[in-house]
């Protein structure tokens, strides 16, 4: 009986990691055997001359090259929005707040992270026909608000590793300044930050690619699958993901289909790109205070 | 010297209470503590606009047109009954299949697996974090979807199975790491113990480890649901999005998350909308409880933290 | 610099010090008055909240949660006795001259120089030459200078623990203290580094009035002038140089103790 629930244990364990990796690893074959004859200059630009191209006086038509600056924008502009406000809210609740208050704050901010990222799409949404009804009867979606929807998303991500880097720096370093008589504030922003900087920015990093990646929130707010490149900030626009759900969907021809498999690889880069870079940074913080 | 004064003592009485140091009020703290309310009020803001496009519903006691069967909007019957089974089905299976696979794969990791192995595991698992869930879609569409409509030869492929599959695949992460952070705290001082004890390894899994960190076991279940709940692509590109209440694996379901990007993409008139975001608000609600729970049991599990 | 230490006078008194965490009692009715006559060392078990009296002289307490404390602590500051918690006292006045050194080593991860270099910028008016002067004869006083001038640029990180001590000590001297606290600065050193340090503390006495705490009678044999011995939140035994001297009372008091 011990011997079979024994054999039974070892036998699921083999099972579920073989699984497993069969799939990752049929997932990752697929994409890069599909996906990597499809790379090229004009996976990005189609027919168009790409100097015209990057520089927005050609149309770029059926190629990723709108895409790419959609989703660049996009991200750039849902750090600008997000990145001060999740930092500097991150600060407060590491070194500022009472605990009282870190904890509802918390508490909040968790629920945030928990929200489905369709519900900011559909908050963003529901916002334009709010703003339909009342100050702008012309008011529809556009980057500007993809983007603000998106800041919502990454929020909590930046809250919480700033605190945590904030949090888990040693006991010894958090001492430092009151021992020398430094007031809290020189604490915090000559001593405490600067040793958290890395984790910080590793935190960064991880909410750019999960913001370069959602596609929920961008199709209630304004992503359309030719816009072009984006006109503007209260325009419509293209963006990876998206792109790579839209073709998947409805593509017409094996061309579209390809183009869609390249997407989809250089979408995967990207992220991954982002991820072992958050990763090695936290890396090298570890061993960074290990060593000490 | 010796024991003039023992016994309790008012601390109030002798001196005057000292405030922790360290509360210096500066001009930046304003800010920092606003951007901090301000974060904090988001999720009261997403509330209040899902349950205000929500409310005329609710108001004019149409409750059982939105829980009815039936979604035909063109003849005015908004149900959502079918993509709230939908949603759950989905979810629940999901989990059942993720959970024990993520629970093998830990003890895989913690010392069923040769130990030259853990660590490249672990390594792919938290990898596996970054590749973005319109991809785990896409090949979903292409791969998977083939592949059960050749196998099963029943419909499209689009289906139930297809997404569960799929959506397994998504949230097995969310439940490995979870565990094995549990199980990382707690392995290390109970397998020199078990091991004198000449309890075999996975004896000594089943019966001290797991037990000890079912705080671990509990959240990830909870946490993967979560995700599963929350989840739009998977369910969008290959469930196939009809919305009734499947009778078997093969057919083809629609969950809320789906339901809220189909209808808002194909632009419909404003009466759709009601159901809609109180579809968005039933959503919005089942994530937080789900998340509040978690929470308490976080709190509960490590009491001296601020559970987070 | 005022001459700090005069003889004979108290330069700390502490009267009728309660201090509780979490309204859990960790220093009860504390009396204390310490003149000079060298080191003081804070000897007992641990839990017996010898840190904790260490941490009441420069108001560390109060940045750790759920503190309460009744009771006065007077130091001598600028030549008079001054009680510490008056509201004309800010605490980063006081503890800029009550000067304290932890248990472990805590560098910044950065340069060497850097290390000395960011608590003179934020607290003193120095200016650059008057601030290279001032690591320079820090390094000097805690003997650190030969073997890191040809590197202040490269990490404090990759100093030896006795030389991270040393610099985290320097650190604190650089700000000119009157006070000098120390938290079993020896605690993560090896032997033979914790002999150097000791020495360095024997030196130091002179110029700065220097209270530890400390967990090995040897130490506390080798370097106090005054042992004060606690248990459960009170003082229960005070030793002065003859009282130390003589070979039975401390293993004695210890064997009571522990």
């Amino acid at each position: 009986m011990n011997r079979l629930v024994t054999l039974l244990i070892r036998g699921w364990s083999w099972f579920s990691v073989l699984l497993f990796c069969s799939a990752l690893a049929s997932l990752l074959w697929f994409l890069l055997r599909h996906g990597v004859p499809t790379l090229g200059l004009e996976l990005f630009f189609g027919d168009a001359p790409v100097g015209k191209a990057i520089l927005g006086q050609v149309r770029v038509w059926d190629a990723l090259w709108p895409a790419c600056v959609g989703t660049l924008l996009l991200v750039l502009l849902a750090a600008l929005m997000a990145l001060p406000l999740g930092i500097a809210a991150g600060i407060y609740l590491a070194c500022f707040a009472a605990p009282r208050f870190r904890q509802i704050m918390s508490l909040s901010v968790e629920l945030l992270a928990g929200t489905p990222s369709i519900i900011m799409g559909l908050f963003g949404f529901a916002l334009i026909l709010f703003l339909r009804k009342t100050f702008f009867p012309a008011a529809n979606t556009s980057l500007l608000l993809a983007a603000g929807c998106l800041a919502l998303l990454i929020l909590p991500y930046l809250i919480f590793t700033t605190r945590a880097a904030l949090d888990s720096l040693p006991a010894g370093l958090k001492m430092i300044g009151p021992g020398l008589g430094l007031s809290h504030l020189e604490t915090v922003f000559h001593i405490l930050l600067p040793a958290a900087g890395r984790g910080i920015i590793g935190g960064v990093i991880l909410a750019l690619g999960r913001a370069a990646e959602d596609t929920a929130v961008i199709m209630l707010t304004g992503v359309i699958a030719n816009a072009g490149l984006p006109h503007g900030l209260l325009g419509k626009f293209e963006a990876l993901p998206f792109r790579i759900y839209f073709l998947a969907a409805e593509y017409q021809s094996q061309a579209q289909l390809d183009s869609a498999y390249g997407t989809a690889l250089v979408l995967l880069c990207l992220t991954g790109l982002l991820y072992c870079s958050a990763f090695l940074l936290h890396k090298t913080l570890e061993w960074r205070w290990n060593r000490q | 010297m010796l024991n003039r004064n023992s016994g309790k003592r008012d601390f109030t009485a002798g001196g005057r209470l000292t405030s922790p140091a360290g509360r210096i009020h500066f001009p930046g703290e304003l800010l920092l503590r606003s951007a901090a309310l301000f974060s904090a009020l988001i999720i009261f803001a997403l509330f209040g606009f899902l349950a205000y496009f929500s409310l005329p519903l609710f108001i004019e006691g149409r409750l059982g047109e939105l829980f009815s069967l039936h979604w035909r909007p063109f003849q005015g019957q908004f149900g959502i009954l079918p993509m709230i089974v939908g949603t759950l089905l989905l979810a629940l299976s999901a989990l059942a299949l993720a959970y024990p696979l993520g629970l093998g794969i830990c003890l895989f990791i913690h010392g069923l697996g040769p130990a030259l192995l853990a660590r490249p595991l672990l390594l792919l698992v938290q990898g596996m974090t970054g590749i973005p869930t319109v991809v785990y879609g896409f090949v979903s569409v292409f791969l998977l979807v083939p592949l059960l409509r050749n196998l099963f030869a029943h419909g499209s492929g689009f289906s139930l199975l297809a997404a569960l599959l799929t959506l397994a695949l998504l949230i097995l992460p969310t439940i490995v790491l979870l565990i094995h952070s549990q199980l990382g705290q707690v392995v290390p001082a109970l397998r020199l113990t078990a091991t004198a004890l000449g309890i075999a390894r996975e004896r000594e899994l089943l019966y001290i480890s797991l037990p000890a960190s079912s705080y671990g076991l509990l959240a990830a279940a909870i946490l993967g649901f979560g995700r599963a709940v929350g989840d739009t692509l998977i369910a969008l590109m290959v469930a196939g999005n009809a919305a009734r209440i499947p009778d078997s694996a093969f057919d083809s379901i629609r969950t809320l998350t789906a339901h809220i990007a189909l209808v808002v993409s194909t632009d419909s008139q404003s009466t759709t909308y009601q159901s809609l975001f109180a579809g968005g608000l039933i959503l919005f609600l089942t994530t937080a409880a789900i998340n509040l729970l978690l929470h308490r049991i976080k709190s509960r599990a490590c009491p001296s933290g601020d559970g987070s | 610099m005022e001459p700090t230490v005069t003889a004979d006078k108290p330069f700390c008194l502490i009267a009728d010090l309660h201090v509780a965490f979490h309204g859990r009692p960790v220093l009860k009715a504390i009396d204390l008055s310490l003149d000079s006559g060298g080191i003081t060392v804070l000897l007992g078990p641990s839990g017996s909240g010898k840190t904790t009296l260490l941490r009441a002289l420069n108001r560390l307490n109060e940045d750790f949660p759920g503190h309460l404390r009744s009771g006065r602590i007077q130091l001598r500051l600028a030549g008079e006795l001054q009680e510490i918690h008056q509201p004309e006292i800010s605490v980063t006045a006081l503890r800029r001259q009550v000067g304290m050194v932890f248990q472990t080593p805590n560098v910044l991860p950065t340069s060497i120089q850097r290390n000395l270099l960011l608590p003179l910028k934020l607290v003193t008016d120095l200016d650059r030459e008057e601030r290279e002067a001032r690591i320079e004869e820090v390094l000097r006083e805690v003997h650190l200078w030969s073997e890191v001038k040809e590197r202040l640029k490269e990490s404090a990180t990759i100093l030896s623990g006795g030389q991270q001590q040393r610099l985290c000590l320097a650190r604190t001297l650089a700000l000119k203290p009157h006070y000098l606290l120390l938290d079993e600065p020896t605690a993560s050193l090896d032997f033979k580094t914790s002999r150097a340090i000791e020495d360095l503390l024997l030196e130091l006495q002179e110029n700065y009035r220097i209270i530890a705490v400390s967990h090995s009678l040897r130490q506390a044999r080798k370097i106090a002038g005054r042992i004060i011995v606690m248990k459960d939140g009170e003082i229960v035994h005070q030793l002065d140089r003859e009282g130390i001297a003589c070979p039975e009372t401390l293993p004695q008091l210890l064997e009571e103790l522990f």
